[in-house]
């Protein structure tokens, strides 16, 4: 190579990058330049000391817990984008539907109501369904909780978010039931309760 | 908040060891052969991908936001991200760069987010390793082991020191570059800017680093 090279192709040998026939005319070019060749191995020494105290990969913590949330994540705009697709317009309705349904709703509302009066049945109770999706329930307002499962950990998780924080002077002991002799042997209460009637 | 405890954080690779070790790096037709599993739908293959990757964009993001937390809340963003934009991949750049852009968006939308930024530069201030995000969504708190702590040299600890002295832009280069091992192209694609400014912003960076690293580059 008769010209230096441009700031790029310098900036490429320096730091390694160059192959080829590109390296060959450079390492040329370079050979009587002990400055330049003095500058990659400081360059390349430099480099040696970032790799070898700064890693390049550090495993998250909990990574299960990670990966899950990951996949929380995931779901989550998986319900937003089904909730956000709009629902399919309605057809041109007919000239006889157009007086024909509201005529039938009239009739219906009018049967409901005469059925409704002539029962006097009390109204049963609404039966609630539970979900089958797991719920967390928080007793407390403002606080959301979400749930976590890794079945590979073997481990579910749940994180409340919105908890005021727990002050250090709290004794969770207080906080605990910890029932009685009396009251955690079964046996115990079955054989007081029968010579209570005994004494009878 | 509850906040988990203890400390599994540790490097995923041989400290000694070069980026160009890392599996994920060292094998990118897997990462395409997974990337295509996962644009049909099959998320085992995603959660492959995720658990290849998690370490070298956590690894980044945590150089970058200077606290864990928050890096492993953003870390966890940018993988959300990637799957939705996973449609959108197409296999002209390695899956890890392509992961790099994302975190390193995600890790600028949420310094924009804390609205410290000025006139277009990021403030240094926001990236505080004291300063957790108060909204961030989990904050596991990290104790070091005594083996970590043997882990972490003296060196190690003031090329840390000495990188959270460069702005976020020149850290960022010099992570992706020294650390990350990327091509300049590479850097240029992850960081959206001109090939000639990632040469300017790693000539400065590691001139700057030179300069803080002084003794210790002349007791090598």
């Amino acid at each position: 190579m008769n010209t230096n090279p441009d700031e790029t192709r310098l900036a490429l040998w320096l730091d390694d990058e160059l192959e080829g026939a590109k390296l060959a005319e450079m390492d040329a070019w370079a050979a009587d330049k002990p400055d330049q060749l003095a500058a990659r191995e400081e360059l390349r020494s430099y480099r040696a000391m970032m790799v070898e105290n700064v890693p390049a990969s550090i495993e998250p913590p909990f990574p299960d817990f990670f990966l899950s949330r990951v996949n929380q994540g995931i779901r989550d705009i998986r319900i937003a984008e089904e909730k956000a697709v709009a629902p399919v317009a309605a057809p041109a309705r007919s000239f006889w539907r157009s007086w024909l349904m509201p005529a039938a709703a009239c009739v219906g509302m009018v049967f409901a109501f005469g059925i409704g009066k002539q029962s006097r049945e009390p109204a049963q109770k609404l039966t609630v369904v539970p979900s089958l999706a797991p719920a967390v329930y928080t007793p407390e307002e403002g606080v959301d909780a979400e749930w976590f499962s890794s079945s590979n950990a073997g481990a579910t998780v749940i994180v409340l978010q919105g908890v005021s924080a727990i002050p250090d002077s709290t004794d969770f002991s207080e906080t605990v039931y910890v029932p009685t002799a009396r009251e955690s042997d079964r046996t115990a209460t079955r054989d007081a309760g029968k010579s209570n009637s005994a004494q009878q | 908040m509850n906040k988990p405890t203890g400390d599994t954080s540790k490097p995923a690779q041989d400290p000694s060891g070069a980026a160009g070790k890392d599996p994920s790096a060292a094998d990118p037709e897997e990462d395409f052969r997974l990337v295509g599993l996962a644009k049909a739908g099959d998320m085992r293959a995603y959660d492959e991908l995720v658990v290849r990757h998690q370490g070298k964009i956590y690894a980044m993001i945590r150089n970058m936001v200077k606290n864990d937390a928050d890096a492993w809340d953003l870390s966890q963003e940018a993988f959300v991200k990637a799957w939705q934009a996973l449609p959108r991949f197409e296999a002209r750049a390695r899956f890890s760069t392509w992961l790099f852009r994302i975190a390193h968006n995600v890790v600028y939308d949420w310094a924009r987010k804390r609205k410290i930024e000025s006139a277009g530069e990021l403030n240094d201030e926001i990236f505080d390793r004291n300063k957790i995000d108060a909204s961030a969504r989990t904050a596991p708190a990290f104790v070091e082991s005594p083996d970590d702590a043997l882990v972490n040299s003296e060196l190690r600890e003031k090329i840390e020191e000495a990188l959270a002295k460069l702005t976020p832009e020149h850290r960022e280069a010099v992570i992706l570059k020294d650390v990350q091992g990327l091509s300049y192209k590479e850097i240029a694609d992850v960081m959206d800017c001109t090939l000639g400014t990632v040469m300017s912003r790693l000539f400065y960076a590691r001139q700057k680093l030179q300069a803080l690293l002084k003794d210790e580059y002349e007791s090598r």
